[in-house]
């Protein structure tokens, strides 16, 4: 791996303009990770895979919380459907329902009912008990809790409620750490939609492949009824309601693509400049023996070696960025918690090491084009 | 000083380089000018929509998304008879009992797309002054109005909801009976409805807000009333005031758009960067002989800023084309109402500067170290 | 000849700051404090019933008098506006009284419910010669803070109804500035 070595030292040679290049290629490789990670995030919310059986049940053609009024005694009917395994009624009060970063949500639960529905659920602060005594009573996800610098017998105001901290959770259903979950009388008072009435009911089937057939069963029982329902099964309620929020990611795949693009430039540029400045030296080694390949793999070593460290420092500190700082994007009343993945890291490695290496080809075949004497004879 | 056609025939002895510094500064710039564009339109338009004469009662508690509040129906005539400085055109109280409601509406047959209903009655036009009605007329029962903005909500041509089209909510068809205009406002993308068609179709028996216009009267004094009535259980907002509030909650969104302008920006700069360290390394030499028949460092270094300033105010000139191009004039939708980019002289000027400064500012370093070394070793340099 | 000049800004200045000076005593009109002075009784009037006994008969007019101790919200006071909310404490209890309870707003009621504690108030404003609201507090005007206990006497005002009671008040009363968790503030109920 002389070659190799080689490079690295000619990418050393020239600190400032590698200094540059770098620093460009870090700015669009932090650009690109950033999307990757919030594309990766919505991706892991709302496609479908094998173990989902959770199905959200919310009023037909509305998707505001606040718009959407279901009875209470819906739930009977709705437990004694055949595949139901677990019934919870929820009632959600949001602060807006644009998406944005600073959404508040509160979720107004039966309190027997929430460890059963959810067992993944674990307090980390604070205790269930103390929740269950008191009905002003919230149990605030850890994201939440961050977000807002709360602790354990903290009181807060949001949305018209007051309320205090009796615990901390977390839990494995991403939804459930940015959320404050209260008592569901508590919230149906506050929040004056009165007793009896629920914004959506989450149910729980024995296996994904009943997620279908028990949709339709609890959508035609209630079709005619005063509050029809849309039954979906959770990742598709939150990519039919979370629209807003969806495009808006949506939309960041062009800027992942023009860094990209930023980053192809950059580099290609570095490359080029590097070849341009070398003419006599590239012929001299020319001259020593070295193979024309093995001169264009030098430069594209260069290259590699030049979108690869850039790359790391982009991805890395992108990755890093949303370890420290944890990113909640809310809409209608569901949030998205943007959180940096090892795959997404791999991937942005990949993508730049890819990019250092296209970047350097046509210099590389530059290159290795020029006849020796013409070289030689350079200025 | 050296003449200006020095600079010209400078740039022209690398055409590559000079088409690579043009593009970039008109990259840069345009990134410049496509973020405070979006910032200014999104800004702008919930700007226009509060007025500060307007004064929005609403539901304790809903201060921050007028959808989730509900006033008794009474406040409206309880506003109405208790302030007495109210805006009167007309012999009528400017006092608007209004429900506002987000649902999805769809063209008969097309797709559904969330929009912002709002259920009012002729009152409504006396608060929201900006309003005016351009065709047809104000909705009565089995009608809607739209505002001027709303087929970009569906994506179709003005035509598709001229008044005679039908929009369905639900399960009931609207007839569109006009089309309403109130420019720079988010408004233009709202359906308004007669207030009792909306409350029968969402099942509501109660109002959103009471909007009320000031005449003589205060806000002080709407605040007072609302202290007076605790059985209403409202909140008095000064209309300007609400919508500012709801500008900062998009703030974070907002953000991002610099954040990503300032990223591709500062890669496309130092890829500038390196381009001239390179070109003012080879003339290092030049630079030295011009010194030698009696040029002065600082008319050589005049001169370098001047070939870059060519270069990047043609780029700027280029992306300030390419703006009215693509942005002037779009309507750009979001959740409140649709927007509309405009190219305002202060974006143009800010967008002239940019490309001055990386003219300047962007030529120094090179320059300086192209300059820096002492004459003997320069023109011995290769 | 530089002293001239000298005088002639000083007393530019001093006249200037007297101006000013008079102008931000003027601004506190007289006829509002004396008129809220006038509004405060040395003695309880007679005949004073709990605010729930006064609320049965909200129609607009009716003469009142009724006693209470302000509470019944976390800002009893209206600042810069001659309104307060008296609760009734018979009715509601504010946290003071409760054993065990540190808050430090007690006169919030928050331990009651919301609904009892939007039956047991009333809220009483001083009103000026437009019949609005005069534009100064209430707050210490005879030495009143919150969870002291008033005696009112006044009419029943416009927007009074089953579940909202406004009083313009003619006279108040301080019966006690503050109780003391020995000394509780009753009211005083005549003998049905």
């Amino acid at each position: 791996m002389k070659l190799l070595s080689l490079a690295l030292k000619n990418i050393t040679r020239h600190r400032l303009r590698s200094f540059l290049t770098m620093a460009g290629v870090a700015a669009g490789m932090f650009l690109f990770t950033a999307v990757e990670t919030m594309q990766h995030s919505l991706a892991k919310v709302t496609k479908a895979g094998a173990d989902d059986t959770t199905l959200v049940v919310y009023r037909e053609n509305r998707f505001c919380p606040a718009t959407s009024r279901l009875p209470e005694y819906y739930l009977p009917t709705i437990d004694k459907i055949e595949g139901v395994r677990e019934v919870i009624p929820i009632q959600i009060a949001v602060n807006n329902c644009g998406a944005s970063l600073d959404v508040i949500t509160f979720r107004g639960v039966p309190a027997d009912n929430l460890r059963k529905y959810n067992p993944g659920l674990t307090v980390i602060d604070g205790s269930f008990e103390d929740w269950s005594k008191r009905s002003d009573a919230a149990l605030v996800g850890e994201t939440f809790a961050r977000r807002r610098g709360l602790k354990t017998g903290d009181k807060f105001e949001a949305v018209g409620i007051n309320v205090l901290v009796a615990g901390i959770i977390k839990s494995s259903e991403s939804q459930d750490n940015n959320v404050a979950y209260v008592h569901l009388p508590f919230l149906q008072q506050a929040s004056n939609v009165g007793l009896g009435t629920v914004t959506q009911f989450n149910v729980k089937v024995d296996s994904s492949d009943l997620l279908e057939p028990v949709a339709r069963r609890i959508d035609e029982t209630f079709r005619s009824d005063a509050q029809p329902t849309t039954t979906r099964p959770e990742k598709a309620f939150f990519a039919e309601t979370a629209k807003q929020m969806i495009e808006l990611i949506g939309f960041t795949r062009w800027l992942g693509l023009g860094a990209v693009a930023a980053v192809l430039g950059l580099v290609a540029n570095a490359v080029l400049l590097i070849v341009r400045g070398r003419v006599k030296e590239t012929a001299i080694l020319q001259t020593l023996g070295y193979s024309r390949f093995k001169i264009a793999s030098l430069v594209s070593f260069e290259g590699i070696l030049l979108g690869l460290l850039g790359g790391a420092v982009g991805v890395l500190a992108a990755y890093s960025f949303f370890q420290w700082q944890s990113f909640t994007l809310g809409n209608e009343g569901l949030t998205l918690a943007i959180t940096p993945d090892h795959a997404v890291l791999l991937k942005g490695f990949l993508v730049a090491l890819l990019l250092g290496l296209l970047a350097s080809l046509y210099p590389a075949w530059r290159a290795s084009r020029q006849s020796i004497t013409a070289s030689l004879n350079a200025a | 000083m050296l003449p200006i056609t020095y600079a010209i025939r400078n740039l022209f002895r690398d055409p590559v380089r000079l088409l690579q510094t043009v593009g970039g500064s008109a990259l840069v710039v345009l990134l410049i000018i496509a973020a405070a564009v979006l910032n200014l339109g999104m800004n702008g338009v919930l700007e226009a929509t509060g007025s500060d004469q307007n004064v929005i009662l609403i539901g304790a508690g809903s201060e921050e998304s007028v959808e989730r509040s509900e006033v008794h129906l009474e406040a409206e005539s309880a506003a109405a008879t208790a302030l007495p400085g109210l805006a009167k055109p007309l012999g009528t109280t400017a006092a608007s009992g209004e429900i506002v409601y987000m649902a999805p509406l769809a063209l008969r047959g097309g797709k559904e797309e969330p929009s912002l209903l709002r259920g009012v009655t002729e009152k409504a036009l006396l608060v929201h002054t900006r309003v005016r009605l351009i065709e047809g007329s104000f909705p009565a029962p089995g009608q809607v109005m739209v505002g001027r903005l709303m087929h970009r909500k569906f994506n179709v041509p003005p035509e598709r909801l001229a008044p005679g089209a039908i929009l369905v909510f639900g399960k009931v068809e609207f007839s569109i009976s006009g089309i309403f205009e109130a420019p720079g406002t988010v408004l233009e993308s709202e359906a308004w409805f007669d207030r009792n068609d909306l409350a029968t179709v969402t099942q509501r028996d109660s109002l959103s807000a009471v909007y009320l216009r000031l005449a003589d009267a205060e806000f002080d004094d709407v605040h007072v009333f609302t202290l007076q009535r605790n059985d209403l259980e409202l909140t008095a907002v000064r209309e300007d005031k609400y919508y500012e509030k709801l500008s900062s909650f998009y703030a974070p969104i907002r953000a991002m758009t610099w954040v990503t302008a300032a990223l591709v920006a500062a890669g496309a700069v130092f890829g500038g960067l390196n381009t001239l360290y390179a070109a003012f390394a080879s003339r290092i030499r030049e630079m030295a002989t011009l010194q030698s028949i009696g040029y002065t460092r600082t008319a050589l270094l005049l001169s370098l800023v001047q070939e870059s300033l060519l270069a990047t105010l043609t780029g700027s000139l280029v992306a300030f084309l390419l703006a009215i191009v693509l942005f002037d004039g779009r309507s750009i939708p979001f959740s409140l109402g649709t927007f509309t980019l405009e190219l305002t002289p202060g974006i143009i000027l800010a967008g002239l500067a940019s490309g001055v400064a990386l003219g300047t500012l962007g030529t120094l370093p090179p320059a300086l170290r192209c300059l820096k070394p002492s004459l003997p070793i320069a023109l011995r340099s290769s | 000849m530089k002293t001239v000049p000298t005088i002639l800004t000083a007393t530019t200045v001093l006249a200037l700051a007297a101006c000013n000076s008079k102008n931000t005593t003027s601004e506190d009109p007289p006829s509002d404090q004396s008129t809220l002075k006038a509004v405060l009784l040395d003695t309880a009037p007679e005949g004073a019933v709990s605010i729930v006994e006064a609320r049965k008969n909200p129609t607009p007019g009716t003469e009142v008098v009724f006693s209470g101790k302000i509470m019944g919200k976390m800002e009893p006071f209206v600042e810069g506006r001659a309104l307060l909310t008296l609760g009734d404490p018979t009715k509601i209890v504010s946290c003071d009284l409760m054993p065990g309870d540190s808050c430090e707003t007690p006169w919030d009621v928050c331990c009651d419910e919301a609904a009892t504690v939007a039956k047991s108030i009333a809220t009483v404003q001083v009103l000026d010669e437009k019949g609005r609201p005069l534009k100064q507090g209430l707050k210490g005007l005879g030495g009143m803070k919150a969870l002291s206990s008033l005696v009112v006497t006044g009419t029943v005002a416009e927007g009074s109804n089953a579940n909202n009671f406004l009083v313009n008040a003619s006279g108040i009363h301080v019966a006690m500035v503050e109780p003391t968790k020995e000394n509780p503030a009753k009211a005083k109920t005549p003998n049905p």
